[in-house]
């Protein structure tokens, strides 16, 4: 095996962050990112802020077409909608209730299109690999998410409230509920947290492993280079197994996005209606 | 109109699809290849790094993009959404009620047909009554006519009959008496007091 060649050091660029963009070959082979006012800007950075222009571009004029109460014209925006109208009308009223549901309804939609569109970034050549395979965007996300939940239980249950209510009501006699119930305060707690940090995990495992596995296939051509029989059917068998790999991981990009939003409208409904 | 490689026969097109498999497959190996062999080796692989930068520069723009899209996006597009909602509810209600009206309606319409059928069959028997009793009492009318005819004709016969029984009384009276005259004359010439006895007996039994 050709070690010189290829080395998981060396796949792990085309998975991890860093402050160079990979570009075709013919344009150069990397592209250096600036630093801004002392902050080094990273492909992640850089992707990030592409998804976030582009929801910008997306949903804007979406609301400007609605607002006039026609029907929208045309596939694209009507998928939108589609998109919009499922997530509402499946995911965030069954989990939080019709009530309360609108005023959620913005954040939910913005966490599944950002985390789906920043999946998406992942499988597109040269653009950079997801920003959801770092532990640092996933755990803002649910950072993020567990602050909705906590800031609006408190809104509506008051902060000794909201607190309170983590502890199912028990008809425990006096003495035994002073010894059970911090006990089961600490544990409610830290399980609320917990489903917080399972939240970010599970995004960030999915999101790594399906681009790690992909860059370790690729690297196996690079790795056979030197043995020219052997280099072909590796080549045509990792090719053809990252394709599917590919439509595989189109797949995970729309599921972990609708995981991670339904779980976090679970999570925020589980705050609004409690024990 | 120029024929491309995709418009002609099948078996040309796989050749060419599997042509353009073999150099996408190629060109992927190539550069692959060219770069992992011109990249430095000095890149971590850590999964669970935790990247300060990063996590602030992702709670920023995730944060500032709720808080746009909330604002100019999401929010209307909620209440565009509500707003059909409620829009679709009303037409909904409105339709419900059209139908009702539409069913009561034509119910009414039903109970002014059955009303008219049955009117209209009324007034068809009442029609075949009158019919069947003037037919009856034209029958009455013409057999009473006729009848009256007939006593008429009766009684026309009668009277001529009495007329020409007379005549034929009266004829024969005089030819009886002509000739019971004749007969008589030579008699009255014996004698005439019983001639007039005779013309009066021969008269009242003509006439009984």
């Amino acid at each position: 095996m050709s070690g010189e060649l290829v080395n998981m050091a060396e796949l792990s660029r085309h998975v991890s962050d860093g402050s160079e963009y990979h570009l075709p070959q013919f344009l150069g082979s990397h592209l250096e990112l600036p630093t801004i006012c002392g902050v080094q800007l990273t492909r992640f950075m850089v992707v990030e802020l592409a998804v976030a222009l582009l929801m910008i571009l997306l949903f804007v004029p979406l609301a400007w077409k609605m607002k006039s109460g026609k029907p929208l014209r045309g596939r694209f925006w009507n998928l939108l909608e589609v998109f919009l109208l499922y997530l509402r009308n499946e995911v965030i009223v069954p989990s939080i209730g019709k009530k309360d549901a609108d005023r959620f309804t913005p954040y939910l939609w913005t966490l599944f299109f950002f985390i789906l569109f920043c999946n998406i970034c992942g499988l597109i050549p040269w653009f950079g690999a997801s920003p959801t395979g770092a532990l640092a965007t996933t755990a803002v996300l649910a950072l993020t998410t567990f602050g909705v939940l906590v800031g609006s239980g408190m809104k509506k249950f008051g902060v000794a409230g909201f607190w309170k209510g983590q502890v199912p009501s028990m008809d425990l006699p006096v003495a035994l509920a002073i010894f059970l119930k911090p006990m089961l305060f600490v544990i409610e707690v830290v399980g609320l947290v917990i489903k917080h940090v399972v939240l970010a995990v599970r995004l960030l495992a999915n999101m790594f492993a399906g681009h790690l596995v992909l860059a370790v296939l690729l690297g196996f051509i690079a790795a056979t280079a030197d043995k020219l029989i052997l280099w072909l059917g590796v080549t045509f068998a990792s090719v053809f197994i990252s394709l599917a790999l590919n439509v595989l991981e189109l797949f995970v990009a729309f599921l972990q996005a609708y995981i991670f939003t339904f779980l976090a409208a679970i999570f925020i409904g589980m705050a609004q209606h409690q024990h | 109109m120029k024929e491309t490689v995709f418009d002609s026969k099948p078996r040309t097109r796989r050749r060419v699809r599997a042509l353009c498999i073999t150099v996408a497959v190629a060109c992927c190996a190539f550069c692959a290849k060219v770069a992992c062999a011109s990249e430095s080796a000095d890149a971590k692989l850590d999964p669970l790094e935790w990247r300060g930068d990063l996590a602030i520069w992702t709670a920023v723009v995730f944060l500032l993009l709720v808080l746009l899209l909330a604002k100019f996006a999401f929010g209307p597009i909620v209440r565009a959404l509500d707003e059909r909602e409620r829009r679709e509810f009303e037409r909904e209600a409105a339709a419900d009620k059209a139908n009702a009206d539409a069913k009561a309606l034509l119910e009414q319409y039903r109970q002014k047909l059955d009303e008219s059928e049955e009117e209209v069959r009324r007034i068809i028997a009442n029609a075949k009554a009158d019919a069947s009793a003037q037919a009856s009492q034209v029958v009455e009318d013409a057999k009473r006519a006729a009848a009256d005819e007939r006593e008429r004709a009766v009684r026309d016969i009668q009277a001529a009959t009495e007329v020409a029984m007379r005549e034929i009384a009266v004829k024969g009276a005089r030819l009886a008496t002509d000739l019971a005259g004749k007969i008589i004359q030579e008699r009255i010439e014996l004698d005439p007091s019983k001639s007039a006895q005779l013309v009066d007996a021969a008269l009242n039994e003509m006439t009984e």
